[in-house]
């Protein structure tokens, strides 16, 4: 690994953990379509689009090493996250496609008609599938979390007490 | 541009799957409906009106206390559903993690 490719690695990382933050508390917003109303619902939910490109192009390499690899000398943990991201991908696809199609604000203000029968509750269903996915999902990325949570975030907090602390013994 | 390829691959696979989802979606409906297994069931009614909206948006002390408390009661709900998750499978990992690794701590 060269200078630069060093030099870069913490900061993705923290570009990763700032991502995922705002992703994270998106996604609960969302989750509450009848306290924050249906046009921030919607238009936030297609924002997520946005959100989940940008995810997948930070990781873009683990995908594709793995992709690369999923049939040759992989753990099987690994191999059961590149599963369970799919199958999150899939299930967040399906709560776009089925909000799209049961849309009241977002898709007709965009001059689109698309209601459809039986988008309704393949909308609710896929939503609670992809809260459990997400669930797994952080579980299984856990250790990272909490190491990045506490470089990046509790750490640098901590140290400016510490400085305070330091500097009115000095004085 | 290396970018804006991956985008344009990551957005492709997303319409891929959409489009087979939606004609799975319409087919088993079509299905469903000739076979008569739709007759009785409905779908919410759903009206959204701008103008109710912004008469329940007026500002009511009360209301914003009330609406603040079941914006937490709903984060907290969601956020306690993975912890759940988080738990059941990380605590079982770390235990079999030490019990395999006594040394390790």
């Amino acid at each position: 690994m060269s200078t630069g490719e060093m030099r870069s690695a913490p900061s993705q990382t923290k570009s990763k953990l700032w991502v995922d933050i705002i992703i994270f508390i998106v996604f609960l917003i969302t989750m509450a379509p009848h306290l924050s109303g249906l046009p921030v619902h919607e238009w936030l939910s297609l924002s997520m689009i946005f959100g989940m490109t940008v995810h997948l192009l930070i990781n873009w390499d683990w995908v594709i090493r793995v992709s690369r690899r999923f049939f040759g000398g992989l753990n099987m943990q690994t191999r059961v996250n590149y599963v369970l991201n799919w199958l999150f991908f899939i299930g967040g696809t399906l709560i776009m496609i089925s909000g799209i199609m049961i849309s009241e604000v977002a898709i007709p203000s965009l001059g689109l008609n698309l209601v459809g029968r039986g988008w309704y509750k393949l909308h609710e269903l896929s939503t609670d599938a992809v809260l459990i996915l997400l669930g797994i999902h952080t579980a299984l990325h856990w250790g990272w979390i909490v190491s990045t949570f506490s470089r990046y975030l509790i750490q640098p907090v901590l140290k400016l007490f510490v400085a305070r602390d330091r500097r009115d013994t000095a004085a | 541009m290396k970018i804006l390829l991956r985008s344009l691959l990551i957005l492709s696979v997303f319409s891929l799957i959409a489009g087979m989802m939606i004609v799975a979606v319409k087919g088993a409906l079509a299905v469903a409906a000739s076979m008569g297994l739709l007759e009785g069931i409905s779908e919410p009614i759903r009206h959204y009106s701008p103008q109710a909206s912004a008469a329940e948006s007026e500002f009511d002390g009360y209301k914003v206390l009330s609406l603040a408390g079941r914006w937490i009661l709903s984060m907290g709900k969601n956020t306690f559903v993975i912890s759940i998750l988080v738990a059941a499978i990380v605590f079982p990992r770390n235990v079999l993690r030490k019990l395999k690794n006594p040394r390790r701590t």
